[in-house]
């Protein structure tokens, strides 16, 4: 008799415990060590500059909050075989802050004059010739101003690129540039919370349609909660951000790590060959393995990622594996000693 | 080798071959992550709530994104409030640009005596040829003439005709002296042009074009310019006052000039390239397109006041020029009547997004995802193989796995989808999801090998049970995988992980499991 025949044999009950310390622990790298929202989310600019030289983060830190009084600066580092990669995000840079505040005192004034007029001076401060521009109605002048701010917007970043690239030497003209503006982030944002919801509800419906019993539904769904949370877990450790890949990859790893879930329930639930607590170990055995061969795909994806610094690959497969992890305690260390405990207790 | 004759290996095979001659003739199409580019996503100032709006939207945007001479422009829009463009230019400063252009209104402007009397808004254009919309073979000159005549809304027209009242002057021989007007697209009022000498003094001369007037072309744009012979310490003194004084971003330049020696001079500005075509090259610089002279009867001659009952607006007036061959004269009709038909966007832009992706990893580092993919595959073939202590349990899964890889990629040719980094990990993760299920169907049928088929438990009762399990594992990940889509539909870019993972799981559950199915019945019953 193997390890999986004999592994439900003994007071199963006593595995919960397992779960509920990868519960815990996941609960405290999350909140311990936060998880920071992607750039798509939280809105700003990332620069991100290839190079082959290794520079200090935090000396690039320091020097662009005091130079440019950028807010909220991330700076990070990856070694690559080809080159290495500088990540540079920041939320906001304060003129800009301080122009957007001005735009948009000039945009709630009720009275079009005096709109005009602000703009006419606002325009002259930035050193634009309104009168060439052949403004004549008040949409034309409010759209100077987005068109103001887009230009400085533009100044700014590239001011910053061209002084990294005189006092660090990178080859600016190599520089990956992502800026997401505060309306779209806040669209992404909402965007994501309704996917996640609607997934969520039809995860759930899609299980108590399958199998129309509560205990067993409620297992399988807090199973695949307690992945996603392990995933939530890995990327707060390995520093992956929310964002708009790493959601939809929580997404697939609640979808996905489920088969296990599903396999063991219609195992003990719909069949009747030998006894529960065999068909139970049966079940861990093919489910062990089918978890083991992804997470070994998933390694190879990792190591690569990190060779090649692909941050997409990187972030999908830091949540697939500690994931894929997770799941091996939450499906036979939780959802398998429930379900035997539904299925005996059912018996009686 | 009995499976071969099963209908479902049979449809595998067929379908196999179905996807090499699609990825044969389609080809694959890859997206920014492999090719580089910009991808804008604009935020119009206001939702726009009816469709034709925001079809116009879309479609000025394409035509002037196709106008800057870039290829493979692709703009969708999405939420009624957000176009997204993709570009395959990465260069920063170029990128800059372009997003200027996108801000840009797509300004026609009437100028007369250097003040604008009417710009593109005012405009519709009359694309009937009993207008005279259109080209014809100018027989004198051996050119083609081409019109696109418009008509102004009335308070522009009042304004334009006001605007030209009794310009004319008489001369003493009993004919008028009048003045021109000049239609501009996109004055370039924020540059400095550097006209070389040498090509001053070929237009300047040249009559048929300009009449005399190439030098009142020049001053009634407004636009600033220099005239240089060389590059020497003066001619740049000069450049660098003007640009300053006048606060202008750009330099306008012909490309048969050595601008070298400015671009070393850190002067802080954008260098625009305009080159030569057909035309006098001043006239693209300047962003001119026609020059029109009045005649006596349309500045009211005869009438004496702009409030005589008499006084004639004239609303009916058109663009005019001629080419040297049809196909030039084809496309500068084109062009205007484009921009003059839907020039100016609709609404404002409150701000525009931008990721641009540099082509670092570039087209190799995809040769190298594949043996990623090839080498993830063996793993998971090496850790089946330990299990089973099997090859011919291994290979099948490797093979069905190499062959779901092949079907999605065949999948997105035929939908033409962009593949990028993340709907390549899409696919790596749905073949993750292929190998556990042929693990499942594997087991099921492995486990009960030696026992006697005394109860239910034929081999086809087995496979049916493992395809219950199969069915629900792919519809929880269609439960989280299709509101992406859904919500996200309008950005191809962050829907790529969902179609190709959805693609990997229906073209398993579909094809390549119940062939697999199949073939393993076969090996494990020998």
């Amino acid at each position: 008799m193997s390890f999986y025949s004999k592994f439900y044999s003994g007071k199963y009950l006593r595995f919960l415990i397992a779960p509920a310390i990868v519960f815990a622990l996941s609960l405290i790298f999350i909140f311990g060590f936060g998880i920071k929202q992607g750039i798509d989310l939280s809105g700003g600019t990332l620069l991100t500059i290839h190079t082959t030289q290794t520079v200090n983060t935090d000396e690039i830190k320091s020097y662009l909050q005091t130079n440019f009084g950028l807010e909220d600066v991330t700076v990070s580092f990856a070694k690559g075989v080809q080159s290495n990669r500088l990540d540079i995000q920041y939320l906001q840079e304060p003129n800009l802050v301080s122009l957007q505040t001005e735009i948009q005192n000039i945009k709630t004034l009720e009275s079009q004059g005096s709109a005009i007029e602000q703009t006419k001076t606002l325009l002259t401060k930035h050193s634009v010739n309104y009168a060439e521009l052949n403004l004549k109605e008040y949409k034309d002048w409010i759209s100077q101003l987005d068109a103001l701010y887009n230009t400085e917007k533009n100044n700014r970043v590239n001011g910053i690129l061209s002084d990294l690239g005189i006092k660090y030497g990178f080859d600016t003209t190599n520089v990956a540039i992502k800026e997401i503006s505060p309306t779209l982030s806040a669209t992404f944002y909402s965007k994501i919370i309704l996917v996640s919801i609607i997934a969520i509800i039809l995860i759930v419906l899609t299980i108590f349609l399958a199998y129309r019993e509560f205990v067993p539904s409620i297992a399988i769904i807090a199973c695949g909660l307690l992945d996603v949370l392990g995933g939530l877990a890995g990327m707060a450790i390995m520093g992956v951000p929310l964002s708009l890949v790493s959601i939809p990859a929580l997404l697939m790893l609640l979808g996905y790590s489920i088969d296990t879930d599903v396999m063991l329930t219609t195992k003990l639930l719909k069949r009747s060959e030998g006894s529960s607590v065999e068909r139970a170990g049966d079940s861990m055995r093919t489910g062990v393995y089918m978890t083991t061969t992804a997470i070994g795909a998933v390694l190879i994806m990792l190591i690569f990622a990190s060779l090649y610094n692909i941050v997409v690959f990187f972030d999908i497969a830091i949540i697939l594996l500690f994931g894929l992890v997770v799941d091996l305690v939450a499906t036979w260390m939780m959802n398998g000693p429930i379900l035997l405990w539904y299925v005996e207790s059912k018996k009686k | 080798m009995n499976f071969l004759k099963n209908i479902k290996v049979i449809i595998l095979l067929v379908i196999l071959i179905l996807g090499a001659i699609i990825l044969l003739t389609k080809g694959l199409n890859y997206g920014l992550d492999f090719s580089g580019g910009t991808q804008f996503i604009i935020t119009l100032s206001e939702p726009v709530k009816d469709g034709s709006t925001m079809d116009r939207i879309n479609e000025t945007i394409a035509k002037r994104m196709d106008w800057s001479g870039l290829k493979d422009v692709k703009v969708n829009s999405w939420d009624n409030r957000f176009v997204s463009v993709q570009i395959a230019e990465s260069d920063p400063k170029q990128v800059a640009q372009i997003e200027e252009l996108l801000q840009k209104q797509g300004k026609f402007e009437c100028v007369f005596e250097g003040k604008v009397l009417f710009n593109g808004d005012s405009v519709t254009v009359n694309k009937s040829a009993d207008k005279g919309y259109g080209i014809n073979k100018n027989k004198s000159t051996g050119f083609e003439d081409w019109a696109v005549p418009f008509t102004l809304n009335p308070k522009d027209a009042r304004n334009f005709s006001e605007g030209i009242f009794h310009k004319c002057v008489a001369l003493p021989d009993g004919t008028s002296s009048c003045p021109s007007t000049y239609f501009f697209i996109d004055r370039p009022l924020d540059s400095l042009v550097l006209i070389p000498k040498d090509i001053y003094d070929v237009e300047s001369l040249d009559t048929d074009t300009y009449g005399n007037e190439f030098d009142t072309a020049i001053k009634n744009s407004n636009v600033n310019y220099i005239i240089f012979t060389e590059f020497d310490s003066n001619t740049l003194n000069e450049i660098k006052t003007k640009l300053t004084t006048l606060n202008l971003q750009k330099i306008v330049y012909p490309g048969t000039t050595d601008i070298g020696v400015l671009k070393d001079a850190n002067l802080n500005v954008k260098f625009i390239e305009v080159a030569k075509t057909s035309d006098p090259w001043i006239k693209s610089a300047i962003g001119l397109k026609s020059i029109i002279g009045l005649r006596d009867s349309i500045t009211n001659k005869n009438v004496a006041a702009i409030t005589a009952p008499n006084f004639v607006v004239f609303a009916n007036l058109a663009i005019q020029g001629a080419a040297p061959t049809l196909a030039e004269a084809q496309s500068e009709v084109n062009e205007l009547s484009a921009i003059l038909s839907s020039g100016s966007l609709p609404v404002g832009i409150e701000n525009i997004s931008k990721e641009t992706v540099s082509p670092v990893l570039g087209q190799n580092i995809l040769s190298k995802i594949l043996i990623m993919g090839l080498l993830a595959l063996l793993v998971v073939a090496i850790i089946i193989f330990v299990r089973y202590n099997d090859w011919r349990i291994a290979i099948p899964i490797f093979v069905t796995g190499a062959a779901e890889v092949f079907l999605v990629l065949a999948f997105a040719a035929l939908i033409n989808w962009q593949l990028d980094l993340v709907a390549i990990a899409g696919i790596l993760t749905a073949v993750g999801t292929g190998v556990d299920d042929q693990i499942i169907i594997t087991d099921e049928l492995e486990r009960n090998k030696g026992k006697e088929q005394s109860e239910e438990r034929s081999l086809l009762a087995r496979v049916k049970r493992a395809f219950f399990i199969i069915w629900m594992s792919a519809a929880t990940l269609a439960a989280t995988m299709l509101p992406i889509i859904f919500v996200f539909g309008g950005v191809p870019k962050l829907i790529g992980f969902a179609i190709t993972t959805l693609a990997g799981v229906a073209i398993g559950v579909l094809i390549t499991r119940p062939a697999f199915a199949a073939i393993i019945k076969e090996i494990i019953n020998n």
